[in-house]
């Protein structure tokens, strides 16, 4: 060999080797930690996953459904985030969050639901509304409202067991407002007419025993719902736009989160507030994305354009008052 | 191949597999997994584009003599060799625990105009080629074509910038930090790069007719002949 330079070969080999091996040893702890998740996977069945195969064996010791407090916590969010906005569109306080589960995985680590803001009955306004979204953590709910950061986030990992992937597109529009605003009809018969009470935020026009009509395509949702035949009705189109209808009575039967087309029925005008608010036999109509209502005003809804309290179409204007026809096919 | 296996990776597999697979049918095994499920959720891929990231780059610097002698680019062989397992591995836990969770189905983020998502598995489909080539590599150099070897494991350096881009638009947005390491890490592999390509396609003095041919013959292979050659001129003078 004669003379030795720099580092001996046999050092050099031993070291190759060991760190050849360390590869080796995390590849082997890899494959034994998912074979372990796989195993849970099948062993659980069908269902949902980050945290699906642990949450059925630790949090969820309550025989009977969710585990307590998610509904406090999202009226606790809606009461935070939709509070103030309320009280300036109510004029007064809403009153205690109404907040409904309407679908959750079979481990129930992940919900969706519904969640509404009651309005005095002092006030004529459209009640605030939202959809919320909540994952079992280990040890807590994290839970987010439309509109908010933490509702964006759970929609980018919510397993499409729970929501079809079409469903989660749009509400993922929906939550940060409409890429773009669909063609809108108004809510009954094209060609018909009703009178139009006001046309300040949201239209409230006199029902005149016809059906109310959906004004876009989109996912049905409905809220504050005391049976299956009252409540308030929000469809979100695929563009994240939404429209809200209320003071329905005889709703559709069509379950939460069906896709419904723009003219198929949704229900028969003179619904009790299930929401609160002033009680009225108008219907009230209006537009809306995840954080709250988008205003009438500078929209074109059923032919018309809707300006500050009337609607417009060439020389042709409609006051408050006055007969709203239907004029869009 | 079978010299480079670990004598003990047999025996542990025998243990390991069976008590894995047991430990994962009791509830402290569930909480186990859904806990790790939860962690490769977040990290498998971070921890897979690392380990890549550093395979690429010490793998293009083992092959730089200029850079390292050959003790040193033995140990950087090494390093290339587990962080390519490592990132492997990693890479193999991410795309499980994404198509369990259903997520490879959700809305996609877009990056230059393709969904990133599609970006990854492309990556993903790259890398697994080249790691096979890397197992498969005594049989390539071993015959006549090591120049095909090397063109399939050079396909590295296509998946390596594809699989960053999906890295960095896929999930979470990235901090500045992360941003600006993996520019310079792909600035670092293409002055390398670019010095390899100088390097090897340097033009050399052409032999012009007339002039004595140099002998291809390696130079090992030349001392072995000589010696021989040697050996049987002594014989030769003794008899």
């Amino acid at each position: 060999m004669g003379h030795r330079r720099g580092v001996n070969p046999r050092t050099v080999a031993i070291t190759a080797d060991r760190v050849s091996s360390a590869g080796v040893v995390i590849a082997l702890v890899v494959a034994a930690v998912l074979a372990m998740i796989v195993e849970r996977h099948f062993l659980d069945g069908p269902g949902p996953t980050p945290l699906a195969s642990g949450a059925r064996t630790i949090p969820f010791s309550q025989p009977t459904g969710r585990p307590p407090r998610l509904e406090d916590q999202v009226a606790n969010l809606m009461a935070g985030e939709r509070g103030r906005i309320a009280r300036m569109i109510y004029d007064a306080p809403g009153g205690t969050p109404d907040v409904t589960v309407t679908r959750q995985t079979a481990d129930r680590s992940w919900v969706f639901g519904v969640a509404a803001l009651p309005v005095p009955t002092s006030s004529p306004a459209m009640p605030q509304v939202a959809l919320f979204l909540a994952h079992w953590e280990g040890r807590r709910w994290r839970a987010g409202i439309s509109g908010g950061e933490d509702f964006r986030a759970l929609l980018r990992v919510v397993p499409t067991r729970l929501l079809p992937a079409t469903e989660i597109r749009a509400l993922a529009r929906f939550s940060v407002g409409p890429v773009r605003i669909p063609k809108i009809r108004l809510p009954w018969q094209v060609g018909e007419s009703r009178r139009a009470d006001t046309m300040a935020g949201p239209l409230a026009f006199d029902g005149a025993n016809g059906q109310v009509l959906a004004a876009t395509d989109g996912t049905i949702y409905r809220f504050c719902a005391d049976s299956a035949d009252n409540g308030l009705l929000m469809i979100i189109n695929t563009s994240g736009l939404a429209t809200l209808y209320y003071r329905l009575a005889d709703l559709t039967r069509v379950s939460d989160g069906t896709f419904v087309r723009k003219g198929d029925y949704l229900g028969q005008p003179g619904g009790p507030g299930t929401c609160g608010g002033a009680t009225s036999p108008t219907v009230l109509f209006g537009l809306g994305q995840g954080d709250g209502a988008i205003a009438l005003s500078g929209r074109s809804v059923g032919g018309w354009n809707f300006r500050d309290g009337w609607a417009q179409r060439g020389d042709q204007q409609v006051m408050p008052g006055q007969m709203l026809s239907n004029l869009d096919s | 191949m079978a010299d480079s296996t670990p004598r003990w990776m047999v025996p542990t597999l025998c243990v390991v597999a069976p008590l894995t697979l047991g430990l994962a049918a009791t509830s402290p095994g569930a909480q186990f997994a859904a806990a790790a499920q939860n962690f490769l959720m977040t990290y498998a891929g971070v921890f897979s584009l690392v380990g890549l990231s550093i395979s690429v780059m010490v793998g293009l610097v083992a092959t730089d003599r200029s850079l390292l002698s050959i003790r040193y680019r033995v140990l950087a062989q090494a390093v290339h060799r587990t962080a390519s397992t490592t990132g492997m591995s990693f890479l193999l836990a991410h795309i499980l625990v994404k198509v369990l969770a259903g997520h490879t189905e959700g809305p996609a983020k877009e990056a230059f105009g393709v969904s990133s998502v599609n970006l990854g598995v492309l990556a993903a489909v790259l890398f697994t080629t080249v790691l096979l080539s890397g197992i498969a590599r005594i049989w390539f150099t071993a015959g006549t074509r090591p120049a095909l070897w090397r063109g399939v494991h050079a396909l590295c350096y296509f998946a390596w910038p594809v699989s960053i881009v999906h890295g960095l638009t896929a999930g979470r947005p990235p901090a500045t930090w992360v941003v600006a390491g993996y520019v310079l890490s792909l600035t670092f592999v293409g002055i390398v790069l670019l010095n390899r390509v100088v390097l090897v396609v340097q033009p050399v003095d052409p032999v012009r007719a007339g002039q004595p041919v140099p002998d291809p013959t390696p130079v090992s292979r030349r001392r072995r002949k000589n010696a021989a050659a040697a050996a049987r001129g002594e014989t030769a003078a003794r008899r």
